[in-house]
């Protein structure tokens, strides 16, 4: 039979792999322009501090332990008991240098935190500085009453007038200035928790981190909260790759969170960081 | 692993593993082969039900059986099925005819034997490669699913030396992974419907060659004693 070697037509042999090969290529343009998942993800930083933390625990380790633990422990203990007011904030400030009794005994005047406390323990060494600071207004009454009586009492006895409006205007200056401070620091004990919480979310702990450390880190702030260069550790925790941990989530976080209110703001920030802790 | 990175189809494709690579490239060139095929046969049944109209239309428009058994066996090579089976079955039955002791019922049969027979081969002609189609639908999935799970574990594995284990660690060795079970299943669906299709296409074409050949046996049987005569 003839047919066995018949030639068959085989339409379309090139025009198959042509069709074929441009359906390929759609499918592929496809592919590649709508499966774009998470362009640009800024989680870039997770990963380096998860891989670089063994290398960089190692070199750290000497420096910070030894001088800072010991001097500084003592000051804290010391300092509590005076402060009326509630909870001790996270945050200190750095003001310009109150005169400070206390700790000017100390070897070190450069660490002095915590000037909060000072004005109520001592009121008496320096009740005149305290007077050209502004007065609300309720003191302000409150003055006007007493010296009215004083007023009466003037034609009695001036000595005695006279000191009983140093000690008004004393105890009204104390009660303002004790609001103030109190509404302050409750800002700023607010603050340093949002700061706290916002780090402790960043930080990633080292294995074998246990009981309630805590760190002093000075830390430079931007007005927008983001951090400026490198935190610095003042106070160790005794752990250096916790240490490095807390440091590198200082820095993770770096817009941190502004102050509710804006005039609790500081550049140079002293945070009291528990990593573990509440 | 690098987070940052984006993932995009290609860089998902050049982060696989080397099996998950050979199993993506492998399921293209199935995917390919089987487009191609599909393009091929699609072409072929359509050129070949045109060819079937075309001669159905003249066969059926009264001509004259010698003309038209001319004008199939000078155009052989582009006739379409049905012309062929025209043509075997009428050679046939004239080289039957011609011999002395032969009646007109052997020689239809004989007729009958031969256009079976270039029924069958233009039916096997039609079918063939089909499946191939039958089976990249059948088992590309399967090709895919494999590389998927060889990359998912490969990915899992790679959490064993990290140690806090986040889903931003195997995410991107599990949409890896996914991609090759995409490929297989974008190879497997056409397969699939292209198979089921060009079966009912060949299905329907051939019954109508079967058709065919029982009526033209009827108008040989009709014809023969008179011309053998």
């Amino acid at each position: 039979m003839p047919e066995h070697a018949l030639k068959r037509p085989e339409p379309g042999k090139w025009q198959s792999a042509v069709l074929a090969a441009g359906m390929h290529l759609l499918l592929g343009l496809f592919l590649f322009y709508s499966v774009r998942w998470q362009t640009s993800k800024p989680a870039a930083v997770q990963v380096e501090l998860i891989s670089s933390m063994p290398t960089v625990a190692a070199p750290v380790r000497p420096p910070p332990p030894p001088e800072p633990v010991v001097e500084k422990r003592p000051e804290p203990v010391v300092e509590p008991p005076p402060p009326p007011p509630p909870a001790k904030p996270d945050i200190t400030f750095k003001e310009p240098p109150k005169p400070k009794p206390v700790p000017k005994v100390e070897p070190k005047p450069e660490p002095k935190p915590e000037p909060k406390p000072k004005p109520e323990p001592k009121p008496e060494p320096k009740p005149v500085e305290k007077k050209p600071e502004p007065q609300p207004a309720v003191p302000d009454t409150r003055r006007e009453i007493e010296a009215q009586e004083k007023m009466l009492k003037e034609a009695m006895a001036r000595e005695s007038a006279e000191q009983a409006k140093r000690e008004a205007s004393r105890e009204a200056d104390l009660i303002a200035q004790a609001a103030a401070e109190g509404a302050r620091r409750n800002a700023a004990s607010a603050w340093g928790d949002k700061i706290s919480a916002r780090i402790r979310s960043n930080i990633v702990l080292p294995p074998g981190a246990s009981g309630n450390p805590e760190a002093l880190v000075a830390i430079a702030l931007l007005p927008d909260g983001s951090v400026v260069g490198e935190p610095r550790l003042k106070r160790s925790t005794g752990n250096p790759a916790l240490d490095d941990a807390i440091l590198r989530a200082i820095v993770k976080s770096s817009p941190l969170p502004k102050p509710d209110d804006p005039s609790v703001f500081v550049r140079n920030l002293d945070l009291v960081f528990r990593p573990l802790g509440q | 692993m690098n987070l940052s990175e984006d993932l995009s189809i290609i860089s998902l494709i050049m982060n696989a593993s080397l099996l998950v690579k050979l199993v993506m490239a492998l399921l293209i060139g199935i995917s390919f082969m089987s487009w191609y095929w599909i393009f091929r046969k699609s072409f072929a049944i359509r050129g070949a039900r045109s060819r079937t109209d075309k001669f159905e239309l003249e066969f059926w428009s009264g001509g004259d059986l010698n003309a038209l058994f001319q004008s199939a066996a000078n155009d052989r090579h582009n006739a379409g099925g049905m012309e062929r089976i025209f043509e075997a079955g009428y050679r046939e039955f004239t080289k039957l005819r011609g011999r002395q002791n032969i009646d007109t019922a052997t020689a239809v049969d004989g007729a009958r034997r031969a256009m079976r027979a270039t029924y069958q081969r233009e039916v096997d002609e039609l079918e063939s490669h089909l499946a191939f189609l039958a089976s990249t639908g059948s088992v590309s999935p399967y090709i895919g699913l494999f590389g998927t799970v060889w990359g998912i574990m490969n990915a899992f594995r790679g959490l064993s030396n990290v140690g806090q284990a986040t889903l931003a660690q195997v995410a991107p060795g599990i949409a890896e992974a996914l991609v090759a079970t995409a490929i297989g299943l974008f190879a497997a669906i056409p397969a699939v419907v292209a198979y089921n299709r060009f079966a009912h296409d060949i299905d329907r074409i051939s019954i109508r060659w079967e058709s065919f050949m029982e009526e033209f046996s009827n108008i040989l049987q009709r014809q023969g004693p008179g011309k053998a005569q």
